[in-house]
C-alpha cells in the first residue's frame, strides 16, 4: 500500500490540498524546491544472496570445508542463500584489502564473508574473518576463532553466528547442539536412544544404549545438561545427565509417577508433573535441596509446565476448564491462556520471553504454533498430520520440532521452523529422530 | 492538426444533420398526391350511383366536402404535415383566410351551407334533375373527361404551387440550418481556440512532465492573463501552476518507485518477532537514474535492535535499484527522492 508521508514535505502538502483535504497552503509553495517522497511498506521476504568463498591460507581442504559449513548455516536459516562458488568472479587474495564490490555485485552478492585459517603456536587451528555489505561497500565484522583441530566445525558455526548477527540483526544460535531421541527398528518394536548432535545435524553421538525406554529430554538453559524421562519397565523416573561427562542421576523419590520434567531459567530446579491415580499436579524440585512445592492443587491434570525467561511464570496444560488449554500461573494467580479452537499442549516459553510455542490439536492434526505471552498473536507454523514437541533455539526465533509421517514405514523427523513461518527445513539424522531439545549456545 | 480535424468532423455532422432534417421535410410533399386520388373517386360516377341510389344532393354534397377536405380530426393527429399539405383537394384555390385546421375542418353533423367546392359546383351545373332519364351516356362521359381534365390540371397547378412553397420553404430552412451551424461552428471555433493553449499544454505537461509551467490555472478555461485577486488559499501559484498536472505526474512517479522497491527492498526480518523500525532515506540523483552521492538517512530508530539492519536493507534497496528507471523529462521533480521504508508489522 502506497501513502504519502505528509511530514514537512512541500508538494506532498500541495497533493493533499489538491485531494481537498487541506487548505492551509499559501501560494508561494510553488517555488519550493521540487523533492519526491513516498512510503514504502511492500517488499520482498526473500533470503539475502552471500558469497562465502574458500576461506584461505593453510590446508586448502580445511579452508574449503569451514567455508561450506559457514555458508550451509547461513542458508538453513532461510535468511540467506550462498551463492553458487562457480559464478564467482573473483578470487579473495587478502581478507584484509577491501574487496572489489563491484565484481561481487555483478554477481548478485549483498554480502561477502572471507576468512583466512592459520596454525595458533599450541597447535590450534585459528579463523580470521571478515563480513563485508557488498552493496554499501562497508566492513561489517571482524573476529578470530581459534580451536582444536577435530573441532574445525565448532569454529565454522561460531563464525555463522557472526555473519548472521550482523547482517539479520537476530540472535547467535548456530554453535549449538541438539539433543534428540533417536529411533530405530521396526514400528512396533522401537528402539530408543538419546543422541546428541550438531544443530546442523553433524557429530551424532549416542547417549543410551537403548535398554531403557527415553523420553523428553530438556536442555538446562546455562549448562551443557539434560534432564529426561527413563521407563524401566513400568517405572517412569526424572533422570538428570551431564552431556560432557555422561554422568546421570535420579531425581527425587517420589510417591506417584513424575514426568515432563523441565529446567527452570537458573537451571537449579526442576518442574514436572506429579501422577495421582487420574490426576497430575505441578510440583517443583529444588535440585540442590532436593525440596519439593506443589505448585497446583485439586483434582484435574496439570503438566507440561515450562518456566518463563525470567523464572517468574510457569506456562502449562490443563483440563480445568473441561478441554486440553494452555494456562500460565504466576504471583496473580492462575489465567488461561488459549481460547482458539482444538486442544493445546506442551507451551514452551521462548527464552526471549516474547512467544510461547504449543502443539495444537485440531481437526485430527498435530500442529506447531505460536503464541504472545497474553495469549495473543496465535499463528500457526508448521502443517502436516502429526507435528510435536517443540523446542527454541537459544536466539528464541527458531523452533525445532519434530514430524511423524504416516504409514508401516513412517516414521519421525526433525524439523526446524523460524517464528515467521517462512523457513522450514528438515534437520538430518542418521534415523527416525523425535523429541529434540536445543541446548544453549556452546560459548 | 487536431484543430482541422474537429472542424472537419463537426462540419460532417451539420451537413448530415441538415440532410435527414431536409428528408423529413420533404416527406409531407407526398400527400397531396394522395388526396386528389380519394377526390376521384367522388366523381360523376360515384354521382350518378348515388342519385340513382336517391341519396339527398346536400348528403352528396356533405359527403363530398368531407371527402374533399379529407383531415378528419381523426385522420390528422399531427398537425404540421397537414398544415405542411395545407391545400384543399379540390380544384378550387383554397379560401386563404381560412386554413384547414383539423379542428375547424370537423364536419357539423347538421347540413350547413358548403363551402364554394368544384365538384359540388359542377354537380350544381350539371342537367342534375332526378328524373328517370337522367343524363345520357354520351353527356356522362363528357362530364367525367371534362372533370377528370379539369382535376388534373389543377391537381398538376396545385402540386407545382406546393412544390414550389415547399423549395422555398426548404431552401430558408437550409439557409437557417447554414446559418445557425456557422454559429455554431464559429462558436466553437473560438471555444477551442480558447481552450486550445491550455489542452496544448495540458497535453504537453502530461507527456514532458514540466512542473510549474505558467500556463493554465487548474480547472480553469481560460489562462489568466493577470494574476488572481482573489483572497485566502488558491489551488496553485498566482501565475497559474498546474498542481493537478503536477500531483497526478508526482503519483506517477511515486507508483514507479514503489514497483521498484517492491523488487529491491529486502524486507529486515531476523527470523521474525521483531519489528524492525521505519527508516528515512534520502538521496539525490542523476539526470540519467544513477546515485548523486551516497544515501542519507533522515530517520530511524536506533533504540530498535534492528535498527541498523534496517538502515542498511533500505540503503541496499536503493542501491540495487539504481539506475532508476525514471521520465526523464520529469527529472526536476525525481532529482531529490525522500523515501520511508517502512517494515510495518513483523511476521
Amino acid at each position: 500500500m502506497t501513502t504519502f508521508n505528509s511530514r514537512a514535505q512541500p508538494h506532498l502538502n500541495r497533493r493533499t490540498f489538491m485531494a481537498g483535504a487541506a487548505a492551509g497552503l499559501v501560494a508561494g509553495s510553488g517555488s519550493v524546491s521540487a523533492q519526491l517522497s513516498g512510503e514504502q511498506r511492500e517488499g520482498q521476504i526473500r533470503p539475502i544472496p552471500i558469497a562465502v568463498p574458500e576461506f584461505i591460507g593453510g590446508d586448502p581442504k580445511l579452508g574449503l570445508d569451514l567455508a561450506n559449513v559457514v555458508a550451509a548455516d547461513l542458508g538453513n536459516s532461510g535468511l540467506f542463500v550462498p551463492i553458487d562458488r562457480a559464478a564467482f568472479i573473483d578470487r579473495v587474495q587478502n581478507i584484509n584489502t577491501p574487496p572489489n564490490v563491484a565484481n561481487w555485485r555483478t554477481i548478485g552478492a549483498e554480502a561477502l564473508i572471507v576468512g583466512q585459517i592459520g596454525q595458533m603456536p599450541d597447535g590450534r587451528i585459528q579463523l580470521e574473518m571478515r563480513v563485508w555489505d557488498v552493496v554499501t561497500n562497508k566492513p561489517l565484522a571482524g573476529n578470530r576463532f581459534a580451536a582444536a583441530a577435530q573441532a574445525w566445525r565448532r569454529i565454522a558455526h561460531q563464525a555463522a553466528d557472526v555473519a548472521y548477527e550482523k547482517l539479520s540483526g537476530g540472535g547467535r544460535y548456530f554453535d549449538t547442539r541438539i539433543v534428540f531421541v533417536d529411533e530405530s527398528g521396526p514400528k512396533d518394536r522401537r528402539v530408543k536412544r538419546l543422541a546428541i548432535m550438531d544443530q546442523d545435524g553433524a557429530n551424532v553421538r549416542v547417549l543410551s544404549q537403548g535398554r531403557d525406554l527415553v523420553l523428553t529430554p530438556r536442555f538446562n538453559p546455562v549448562a551443557q545438561e539434560i534432564t529426561y524421562m527413563q521407563y524401566s519397565g513400568q517405572q517412569g523416573r526424572v533422570m538428570v545427565m551431564n552431556i560432557d561427562s555422561g554422568q546421570r542421576d535420579v531425581v527425587g523419590n517420589f510417591e506417584g509417577t513424575t514426568f515432563a520434567p523441565r529446567f527452570s531459567p537458573d537451571g537449579q530446579r526442576l518442574v514436572m508433573s506429579l501422577g495421582n491415580g487420574g490426576d497430575s499436579g505441578l510440583v517443583e524440585l529444588d535440585l540442590r535441596s532436593k525440596q519439593v512445592r506443589n505448585l497446583t492443587q485439586g483434582a484435574g491434570i496439570n503438566t507440561g509446565p515450562s518456566f518463563s525467561p525470567d523464572g517468574k511464570q510457569i506456562a502449562f496444560e490443563s483440563d480445568r476448564d473441561g478441554s486440553q488449554q494452555l494456562y500460565v500461573m504466576g504471583a496473580a494467580g492462575i489465567r488461561r491462556l488459549s481460547t482458539g479452537q482444538g486442544r493445546y499442549s506442551t507451551p514452551v516459553w521462548s527464552p526471549r520471553g516474547d512467544y510461547i510455542a504449543f502443539t495444537k490439536q485440531m481437526s485430527g492434526a498435530f500442529l506447531i504454533g505460536v503464541m504472545k505471552p497474553d495469549g495473543s498473536g496465535e499463528r500457526i507454523l508448521t502443517e502436516g498430520y502429526h507435528n510435536e514437541g517443540p523446542t527454541w533455539a537459544p536466539n528464541g526465533r527458531v523452533l525445532m520440532f519434530f514430524r511423524e509421517s504416516q504409514g508401516a514405514s513412517g516414521g519421525p523427523k526433525l524439523f526446524s521452523v523460524d517464528i515467521t513461518g517462512y523457513n522450514e527445513r528438515q534437520v538430518p539424522t542418521p534415523g527416525f529422530g523425535s523429541d529434540p531439545a536445543w541446548s544453549p549456545l556452546l560459548s | 492538426m487536431s484543430f482541422g480535424l474537429v472542424i472537419s468532423v463537426l462540419l460532417h455532422v451539420g451537413i448530415l444533420g441538415w440532410a435527414l432534417i431536409g428528408f423529413n421535410a420533404s416527406k409531407p410533399l407526398k400527400l397531396p398526391e394522395e388526396i386528389p386520388v380519394e377526390v376521384s373517386i367522388i366523381s360523376a360516377i360515384d354521382l350518378e350511383l348515388r342519385q340513382k341510389k336517391g341519396d339527398s344532393l346536400s348528403k352528396i354534397e356533405e359527403a363530398a366536402q368531407s371527402v374533399g377536405k379529407a383531415p378528419s380530426p381523426k385522420d390528422a393527429p399531427k398537425p404540421k404535415p397537414v398544415r405542411a399539405v395545407e391545400p384543399p383537394p379540390a380544384a378550387e384555390p383554397p379560401p386563404p383566410a381560412a386554413p384547414p385546421e383539423p379542428v375547424k375542418v370537423e364536419p357539423p353533423p347538421a347540413p350547413e351551407p358548403p363551402k364554394p367546392d368544384q365538384i359540388a359546383a359542377l354537380i350544381e351545373k350539371a342537367p342534375p334533375p332526378p328524373t328517370p332519364e337522367g343524363p345520357t351516356p354520351d353527356d356522362q362521359k363528357k362530364l367525367e373527361e371534362k372533370l377528370a381534365e379539369q382535376q388534373r390540371q389543377d391537381e398538376i397547378k396545385k402540386t407545382e404551387e406546393l412544390r414550389k412553397a415547399e423549395q422555398k420553404k426548404a431552401e430558408l430552412k437550409k439557409a437557417e440550418l447554414k446559418k445557425a451551424e456557422l454559429k455554431k461552428a464559429e462558436l466553437k471555433k473560438a471555444e477551442l481556440a480558447k481552450k486550445s493553449k491550455s489542452f496544448d499544454q495540458q497535453m504537453a505537461d502530461l507527456l514532458n512532465k514540466v512542473p510549474d509551467q505558467p500556463s493554465a490555472a487548474a480547472g480553469a478555461d481560460t489562462p489568466p492573463s493577470k494574476p488572481t485577486t482573489a483572497k485566502g488559499p488558491t489551488a496553485g501559484t498566482k501565475t497559474g501552476t498546474d498542481n493537478v498536472n503536477k500531483a497526478r505526474a508526482e503519483q506517477m512517479l511515486v507508483a514507479l518507485l514503489n514497483s521498484a522497491f517492491k523488487e529491491c527492498w529486502s524486507k529486515p526480518l531476523a527470523g521474525g518477532g521483531v519489528s524492525a523500525p521505519a527508516v528515512k532515506l534520502k538521496w539525490n540523483l542523476n539526470p540519467d537514474g544513477t546515485l548523486s552521492g551516497e544515501p542519507k538517512i533522515v530517520q530511524t530508530d536506533r533504540g530498535n535492535p534492528l535498527a541498523e539492519q534496517a538502515e542498511r536493507a533500505a540503503i541496499r534497496a536503493v542501491q540495487t535499484c539504481v539506475p532508476f528507471q525514471l521520465p526523464p523529462d520529469q527529472y526536476a521533480v525525481w532529482r531529490e527522492i525522500t523515501w520511508n521504508f517502512n517494515p510495518d508489522q513483523a511476521l
